[in-house]
């Protein structure tokens, strides 16, 4: 900082840089506190639509809230803590879907995008366009394609069925059966993010180096060994990243599930997000759908620690 | 050697052949509702399908005519491009500070935010907005995607920022450049190329969203995802204006993400990566 000043002074005989100093004083104040100014209005912004309404929503936790009525709001203390934990079936059954569908779905989308990327990972002609139609799940409205895939799916009516049966296989129910749904369900989220994983794996796969493929061809290493033993855990970075993303990502997921199932039959599909939204605005429970959020709230921040960790350590090196 | 240049374009063959196979999977159900959508609205998911068909926009007119559908198609609109103009204006100049300062803590508190699940976050707004006179605008709809797109957008500026060489903005200082000018003539326009990509995931993503404004809007400000949905629920098992709906919500943002295919690759290879 020293040398730098003298330098400063050195340049600008002090005469001068008195008149211009008053006339942009206050430009100066701005100037020198810029770190602060720029991240301002984000802050503000963060402030007020995530701070306050967390804020909120722990307290309305402790509370009997409902939309429905118009008395104000008792304080229970930890009575809807423990209905959930203790006395409701349905949330523990919430859980274990959700974290059923997050992990089925990521596995599946990891292995499948893995797949394709080793597949395509070579010079062909029609590459761009390959990957550019491969795309297209990834791009449309969630929403739409759910009701295109409902409308394929109708066991009555669909044309999945139809096709099934052309193949000679026995219809499905699909999205209509308890047993079905939730593969169903992770089929469709496998469907629409796997070309992202193959995105990201296959642009890990082209940054790898060479010197370790070449050895292992100079030593006469079989296909298999080299994919194993020098592929994956070259890999291993792109692998763990986008496992976490993907895991977080499935955790939340929303539109799929109450466009397709709605959460049914009979709470076969009823993930954390759809109960939530339920409770608070079909059931009108808001203080007992404010708990399922915050322990929502609290499984996503463990999994961001963990992503926070991993960057922190690759900037590092 | 005869032999072998036959089994090499054998392997050729087989190779796009399965290739064919793996872009049908994902591109089916696009096909299907293309096909659908342009059939007469009787004919419209019958089993069968008739293959070989006269096309009519019959469905297409049906949406049009039912229930709101350019309104609807108004409000996503409006909602994006305020959504991403205001997110420049907001999230840039932060994203700059963050990526000079190395503010780790700052860093996590981006990504907690935007790992936070919406949902979370819909219960008290939609107590909030109500009281605030927020609900059912576009305002309202526009600092609900604000949520996500700050951190997003920060997140994501990060990188690029970071590739900025400090001694470019210090060769503007010696020149006598103020920190703001600096940002505005030197800064932004390096990381131009981020700032694309932001645009194009930031169009995706608000125009598919569909969990906030089915809470956070009413009658007057329904988003195109909502109406579909809506129309789903009233229009059980008519396959062909269903389609129609379907396919006239996400055309634009196909149509949109395509133009700008490169940034899109870009900014998905990014968010995996950093």
């Amino acid at each position: 900082m020293e040398p730098n000043q003298n330098y400063k002074k050195k340049i600008n005989p002090s005469s001068t840089e008195t008149e211009f100093a008053k006339e942009s004083r206050l430009m100066d104040l701005i100037d020198r506190n810029i770190r602060w100014l720029f991240s301002l209005p984000a802050i503000i912004v963060m402030a007020v639509l995530f701070a306050y309404p967390l804020a909120q929503l722990f307290w309305t936790s402790f509370t009997d809230t409902t939309l429905s009525s118009a008395e104000s709001a008792r304080f229970v203390g930890m009575e809807n803590y423990i209905r959930a934990f203790t006395q409701d079936a349905h949330f523990w059954n919430a859980f274990f879907l959700t974290l059923y569908y997050a992990v089925g779905s990521t596995v599946g989308q990891l292995t499948l995008g893995l797949i394709l990327a080793l597949y395509i990972n070579k010079k062909f002609k029609g590459e761009a366009l390959f990957r550019m139609l491969i795309m297209f799940p990834l791009i449309a409205t969630p929403v739409a394609m759910s009701l295109v895939w409902s409308l394929l799916m109708n066991p009555m009516m669909g044309h999945l069925n139809y096709y099934l049966s052309l193949l000679g296989l026995q219809p499905s129910l699909w999205a209509a059966d308890t047993k079905t749904v939730m593969p169903t369900l992770i089929g469709l989220e496998i469907w629409h993010h796997s070309p992202m994983a193959m995105l990201i794996l296959l642009a890990g796969l082209r940054s790898l180096p060479k010197e370790p493929f070449e050895a292992a061809l100079v030593d006469g290493a079989s296909r298999f060994r080299t994919f194993f033993h020098i592929t994956l855990p070259l890999l291993r970075p792109y692998i763990f990243l986008l496992l976490l993303l993907r895991l977080i990502h499935s955790l939340k997921v929303f539109d799929k599930i109450f466009v397709i199932s709605g959460g049914g039959p009979n709470r076969a599909s009823e993930t954390l997000n759809i109960m939530i939204y339920q409770q608070a605005f079909g059931s009108m429970d808001y203080g007992y759908a404010s708990v399922l959020s915050v322990i929502m709230l609290f499984i996503i921040l463990f999994f961001s620690i963990s992503i926070f960790k991993f960057r922190e350590r690759q900037w590092r090196y | 050697m005869h032999r072998q240049t036959l089994m090499q374009a054998l392997s050729k063959c087989f190779f796009y052949l399965v290739l064919i196979a793996i872009a049908f999977v994902f591109l089916f159900p696009f096909l299907w509702v293309v096909f659908t959508a342009l059939q007469f609205p009787e004919a419209a998911g019958q089993v069968p399908p008739d293959l070989f068909f006269t096309p009519t926009l019959d469905n297409f007119k049906q949406v049009f005519n039912e229930g709101g559908f350019v309104s609807c198609l108004w409000n996503s609109i409006v909602v994006v491009v305020l959504t991403l103009a205001l997110n420049l204006l907001i999230s840039l100049p932060s994203a700059y500070v963050i990526a000079r300062n190395r503010q780790r803590w700052m860093m996590f508190l981006i990504l907690f935010l935007q790992m936070a699940p919406w949902i979370t976050l819909l219960l008290p707004w939609y107590v909030i907005f109500k009281n605030l006179g927020l609900y059912d605008t576009h305002l309202g709809l526009v600092l609900s995607n604000l949520t996500f797109m700050i951190p997003f957008t920060i997140w994501l500026m990060l990188g690029f920022f970071e590739d900025v060489p400090v001694e470019v903005e210090e060769a503007a200082w010696l020149d006598g450049c103020s920190h703001i000018g600096t940002f505005l003539r030197i800064v932004v326009p390096l990381v131009r190329g981020g700032i694309i990509t932001v645009c194009t995931l930031g169009f995706m993503i608000c125009w598919n969203i569909f969990l906030f404004p089915l809470v956070l809007s009413g009658y007057k400000t329904k988003t195109l995802p909502v109406f579909v949905y809506g129309f789903l629920a009233d229009n059980q098992l008519d396959f062909g204006p269903l389609s129609a709906a379907a396919l006239l919500t996400t055309l634009p943002v196909i149509i949109f993400v395509l133009i700008n295919q490169k940034y899109f690759k870009k900014g998905i290879a990014f968010g995996g990566s950093k």
